[in-house]
């Protein structure tokens, strides 16, 4: 479960800092298997929630280089 | 925030010594940032009296993979709080490093076994390292009302395996209130209240709503007043919460730079004491 955790926060933070707009990222998030083993969990989201993390990390993410 | 924004709107709080405590986010200056004299003063001033309390922002403890960088903050924290008296220390709810992000914005978590374990295990080893109680603050962000409705719960079991303590902030549960319609009152009873020790106070904004469900989104800024819920939010805690110890009142550095924004930031702090003579009179 640790790993299938690793994978869902990887695969989020990559993608809410892709630059990607807020219906690419939804889509994703509904169609990407790497959220597969969260679906439920974010088949919860609130869409004015994703876009203001989406906003948030398109202005703070750091990359690790 | 050591700025000189927050230097004038403050001089003359700390002059009468209106101030009785004072909280540092001490891993602000780990990206190299240096402190003026009059702020290092001040910490040295409330580390000897025993009421400066730590607040870390970086750490990530919610983060599913232990990273070298969660590690030499590690390090860090551990030599800082030999320096300094701290009485406590906190940190955030959430995650925010993961895949190629070292920092971000701090996100909700599933809360399921794995985030549980990966958090008690974090706890752990920030007790560890700062040798003093450490504790949680809740997080404003939620992706779903069901983040809303199980944070409370999940962070009592994550500071139950510390014996830690809950920093309940204010404005991050006012955006709660604001952006999912839940009642004020289920809200707070829904955390350890008498895990209490230190509440926060602050101001934030609004932004658009994309899918029109509601007039606008609630936003944890730090960059304007304190709105007059959160003071009645945090006259509401005062009663509920019987183990209190600390009470802060936040703000965003280099936002004050108006002297109409300076005399409101003294304005709140005002204010804030008056609740605090009515709740402890």
């Amino acid at each position: 479960d640790t790993l299938k955790l690793q994978e869902f926060q990887d695969a989020l933070n990559e993608l809410l800092a892709s630059g990607k707009s807020y219906a690419e990222i939804a889509e994703t998030l509904k169609t990407d298997p790497k959220f597969d083993h969260y679906r439920d969990y974010i088949n919860e989201f609130d869409p004015d929630m994703v876009e203001v993390a989406r906003e948030l990390m398109g202005k703070w993410a750091q990359r690790v280089e | 925030m050591p700025t000189e924004d927050f230097q004038m709107a403050t001089e003359r709080l700390f002059a009468e010594e209106r101030v009785k405590s004072l909280e540092w986010s001490f891993d602000f200056t780990w990206n190299g940032v240096v402190v003026d004299q009059w702020a290092q003063e001040l910490l040295d001033k409330y580390s000897s009296a025993k009421a400066l309390t730590g607040h870390g922002v970086n750490l990530s403890p919610l983060s599913a993979r232990f990273s070298k960088r969660q590690q030499e903050w590690l390090k860090l924290a551990k030599e800082e709080f030999k320096t300094r008296n701290y009485v406590h220390a906190s940190e955030h709810f959430g995650f925010s490093e993961a895949g190629p992000i070292k920092h971000g914005a701090p996100l909700s978590v599933p809360m399921d076994d794995a985030s549980l374990t990966t958090g008690k295990e974090m706890l752990k080893r920030y007790a560890d390292a700062t040798g003093c109680p450490v504790g949680l603050e809740n997080l404003a962000f939620a992706f779903s009302v069901n983040d809303v409705k199980r944070q409370g719960q999940f962070i009592d079991e994550l500071i139950s395996s510390v014996d830690g303590f809950l920093l309940l902030d204010l404005h991050n549960t006012y955006c709660q209130i604001a952006n999912f319609g839940v009642s004020e009152l289920e809200l707070l009873n829904s955390y350890p209240l008498e895990k209490v020790r230190e509440i926060h106070i602050s101001g934030g904004s609004w932004s658009p709503s994309v899918s029109g469900k509601r007039a606008a989104v609630r936003r944890d800024t730090h960059d304007d007043g304190v709105p007059q819920e959160v003071f009645n939010l945090a006259a509401l805690a005062l009663k509920l919460c019987p183990n209190i110890e600390f009470v802060i009142l936040e703000r965003l550095g280099n936002t004050m730079f108006s002297l109409e924004a300076q005399s409101e930031f003294r304005d709140d702090f005002e204010s804030m004491e008056q609740i605090l003579e009515l709740c402890y009179a």
